[in-house]
């Protein structure tokens, strides 16, 4: 078995002092795996140990049990907050490329496997139909970037453009673009997954291929930027693709930097009230991944009559929704009470709603929510900005 | 393990604690088979987490009943390898026990299990009663507070008030055969306000190593927490100069801790250099920290009064540099601020931490100098008087790239040396790892070591709790 570079420098750094269990300061809980599991291994610590192990040999990609405390983690990076060792912004890097190194060596997860054939039969990780892509977009009159040139693209990303549930986080972006005078349009049936969950999952075949033809893309509408209300995708656009070493001939921005720049341009304005106290939860992959903690906040607090109001663990210490890195598909439950465990906490604010910005924590806490009956809406903060024009 | 002996632990094992809180995957037992230091790793055959005193007890029948070995662990940083089970057997991690049990703000004393962390512990606090505070130590937030003072741990407030050890007032314990037992006050009245005025048999578990028992309840004592502090760092150029600067400001009882660190690991550690150390000429052989605190502003700046008339006397012939260290509001909480990230960050690190007297300082550091250049590590460690000076911690530290075969080489042999260099010197250590033990045991007093032997046997008539250690019985 070939073992990664990223392993081989990384994993032993690791003294396991267990700082990366702890938000630092608050000293609350960071890990949600570990949390659930409590075994060592479900831990940070212990899977920078088990990339240890198996450099030494003692470990093997083939245990089942290897494979599940290193598919377990979502790829939060709440660990690299708290680390305060010399692979303190490796670790989720190593979790990767072990999971690369058990791509490459056969050993699979079945739901992961599943999640990339969709991706080679559909352009989708969702197991959708290719031709309902751009089903959400239906009666929004938008540019169809393949035939027309838009000055902004909207990249729906799979999970908006398949869940009628949440259609109205993208719905409402457009629907705050277009009253901004934004030129915007969309690939539609056309558009293709980002591929970067099958680069968490670590199948890096997949995701180049995807990254190759959305660069191929996007560079050839000749749009001047590209806006994406899935953070999941952001920071996939921002920090994966760099790594294929193409050009990008667009900035990306994510859809809360985008409005939070039009409203202070003056091109929003929100006139009505919207007299609701909410809390809002960073998602990890535009929080931690890409630190924008500021703009929705932003957003929130320009919004007539709305009080927000923070949780405890918030910005750079938000405890992850659970979704992310192929774990709510190979783990369904414990994905759902990690979900659940932030709808306790943003009821405990007395918010009356729990705002945020990516389709996948949405989805998850409106899931966990069905699960476990908790009583708080869930919102894109597009649908609450919407309320307001 | 035989593997039909195994299966059959096993079921049991998962009839006690539950199929959840039982492992034997082999990701699990990798994890718990070594910790940051440099001692090698041993492999356990389970690694089991029980929740109550009665999953506790359960286990320790059952492992009596097959003679297998037991290690109590918790977070498992002590850095002494103590616990890597020696003889494989069960690992018992007393994680998922993290309950504040009592607070008793009147008192001042509260009862915690063994989970309860430094970081849970100064969050409680914070909320429930924050003008009381708990003599932190510099180690990581997510580490037992049990396990510091049962180990023989110190932390900030170490000078006034001696080693968290010092300052426990009782304990709830599962004796290896099963029987749970009160020490301390506890076990008389319904309240834990200290060890005394009875047999103290706290000893038979404090300092054990989990060799004696598994302690499930530990009752500490708490402190008004000071509403001022004030750092100084210092700065010295020799031996003599640091350790006899320490010693006369030590029993004055105007700072809550000093402590000295050399300038050569910190230049090192905090600046995470790498190859072979420069020494620079006239630069600093050690930084130190000084704390006062205070409960008013008059007798803040009576104590700085003090504390820098000392100094002053003290520079005359030497050179004491000092300047004001960063804003701290809280005793001993914010040094954590300062340490954490110095010594781990390599992925490993041991030390030859040793309590000994202060007066044997000066010799005994000299000596480990010449360690230090020998085996081509930095000179590092931390010193600081305890109990107002009446004995102090002598403590090389070394960092390591656990992943470089020779550095693990110089490392071992460092801390062999280390050894003889501290006993030698009158110095002890705590926590100290299997090797040490058996050097000191055979270098002790042989009554004392019979009668180390003598407890064991009678606590642990299997000798199934953390084999290998104090009280082992002679090869």
């Amino acid at each position: 078995m070939k073992v990664l570079d990223e392993v081989r420098n990384w994993a032993a750094k690791c003294a396991r002092c267990g700082t990366c269990k702890y938000f630092f300061g608050l000293y609350l809980p960071s890990c949600p795996p570990g949390e659930q599991f409590h075994l060592e291994g479900y831990y940070p610590s212990g899977r920078l140990w088990i990339g240890r192990g198996l450099q030494e040999g003692a470990l093997s990609l083939e245990d089942e049990d290897v494979l599940e405390r290193i598919y377990t983690c979502t790829a939060c990076r709440a660990c690299e907050v708290n680390c305060v060792n010399l692979c303190k912004e490796h670790i989720v890097e190593v979790i990767e490329a072990i999971r690369q190194m058990g791509v490459s060596e056969g050993c699979l997860i079945p739901a992961h496997t599943f999640m990339i054939d969709s991706l080679r039969k559909n352009d989708n990780v969702l197991d959708k139909p290719k031709a309902e892509r751009g089903a959400w977009a239906e009666g929004l009159g938008l540019k169809d970037i393949t035939t027309e040139k838009a000055d902004v693209i909207y990249h729906a990303g799979c999970m908006l453009s398949f869940d009628p549930e949440i259609w109205g986080a993208a719905r409402d972006a457009i629907a705050l673009l277009q009253q901004a005078g934004v030129d915007v349009g969309i690939a539609g049936k056309e558009e293709a997954c980002c591929g970067g969950r099958a680069y968490e999952m670590g199948y890096l075949g997949e995701f180049t291929k995807y990254a190759e033809h959305n660069l191929e893309t996007y560079n050839g509408a000749g749009a001047s930027k590209l806006i994406v209300s899935c953070s999941d995708g952001y920071s996939h656009f921002k920090l994966l693709y760099p790594k294929i070493n193409a050009k990008m001939n667009f900035e990306v921005l994510h859809i809360v930097e985008y409005l939070d720049q039009l409203i202070k341009e003056g091109k929003i304005k929100f006139t009505k009230e919207v007299p609701m106290k909410v809390t809002y939860h960073d998602p990890c992959h535009l929080g931690r991944h890409n630190s924008i903690y500021d703009p929705p906040r932003d957003i929130l607090h320009s919004i007539p009559g709305l009080e927000l109001v923070e949780m405890e663990r918030s910005r750079e210490y938000s405890w992850c929704c659970g979704a992310g890195a192929g774990v709510k598909e190979a783990y369904p439950d414990f994905s759902l009470r990690t979900a659940n465990e932030r709808i306790k906490e943003a009821k405990a604010t007395g918010a009356a709603a729990l705002v945020t910005s990516c389709s996948w924590c949405e989805r998850n806490f409106k899931d966990a929510i069905k699960e476990y009956g908790e009583k708080i809406e869930v919102y894109d903060i597009a649908e609450i900005a919407r309320k307001a024009i | 393990m035989e593997l039909k002996v195994k299966e059959r632990v096993l079921a049991k094992l998962e009839k006690i604690v539950g199929a959840e809180h039982v492992s034997t995957a082999l990701p699990d037992l990798y994890s718990y088979s070594q910790d940051m230091t440099e001692n090698e790793s041993r492999w356990p055959d389970f690694v089991v987490m029980p929740r109550s005193v009665e999953e506790v007890q359960g286990v320790l029948r059952l492992a009596n009943r097959e003679k297998i070995p037991v290690v109590p662990i918790v977070g498992g940083a002590n850095i002494g390898g103590l616990t890597i089970p020696l003889e494989g057997g069960i690992s018992l991690d007393l994680r998922l026990m993290d309950r504040v049990i009592e607070l008793n703000e009147e008192d001042m004393y509260i009862i915690v299990e063994p989970g309860v962390t430094f970081g849970h512990l100064a969050r409680y606090l914070d909320k429930n009663c924050p003008h009381l505070t708990y003599s932190f130590p510099a180690a990581p937030p997510h580490t037992s507070v049990m396990c510091n003072a049962l180990l023989m741990g110190m932390g900030g407030m170490m000078l006034p008030l001696g080693g968290n050890f010092d300052n426990i007032n009782g304990l709830e314990v599962v004796l290896p055969t099963g029987e749970v037992v009160k020490i301390g006050s506890c076990s008389v009245s319904p309240y834990w306000f200290s060890r005394a005025p009875l047999p103290d048999i706290g000893g038979l578990f404090v300092g054990w190593q989990g060799a004696t028992g598994v302690v499930t309840k530990i009752a500490v004592q708490l402190w008004p927490k000071p509403k001022y502090a004030e750092l100084t760092s210092f700065l010295t150029y020799d031996i003599g100069t640091t350790f006899r600067f320490m010693r006369r400001i030590a029993p004055t009882g105007i700072v809550t801790g000093v402590s000295a660190y050399p300038y050569e690991g910190i230049k090192v550690y905090i600046g995470r250099l790498e190859g072979p150390v420069e020494r620079l000429p006239g630069e600093p052989l050690f930084t130190g920290l000084i704390v006062i605190s205070a409960y008013s502003e008059a007798e803040l700046k009576a104590k700085a009064a003090a504390r820098d008339e000392i100094i002053q006397e003290e520079s005359k012939d030497t050179q004491i540099t000092t300047m004001p260290g960063p804003e701290m509001v809280l005793v001993g909480d914010n040094i954590q601020h300062l340490i954490r990230g110095t010594i781990e960050y390599k992925g490993a690190v041991t030390w030859m931490g040793t309590f000994g007297p202060t007066s044997r300082w000066a010799e005994a550091t000299e000596k480990v100098f010449e360690l230090f250049d020998k085996y081509r590590f930095p000179r590092y460690g931390a010193w600081s008087p305890l109990r107002s000076g009446h004995f102090g911690m002598w403590r090389p530290i070394v960092a390591f790239n656990k992943d470089n075969a020779d550095e693990v080489e110089r490392v071992r042999k460092f801390m062999q040396e280390a050894l003889v260099v501290a006993l030698d010197s009158g110095f002890v250590p705590y926590k100290a790892p299997y090797w040490a033990v058996k050097a000191m045991m055979e270098r002790g007093d042989p009554n004392w070591v019979e009668l180390l032997r003598r407890v064991k046997k009678m606590l642990d008539p299997n000798n199934i709790m953390n084999p290998g250690r104090y009280g082992a019985p002679e090869e």
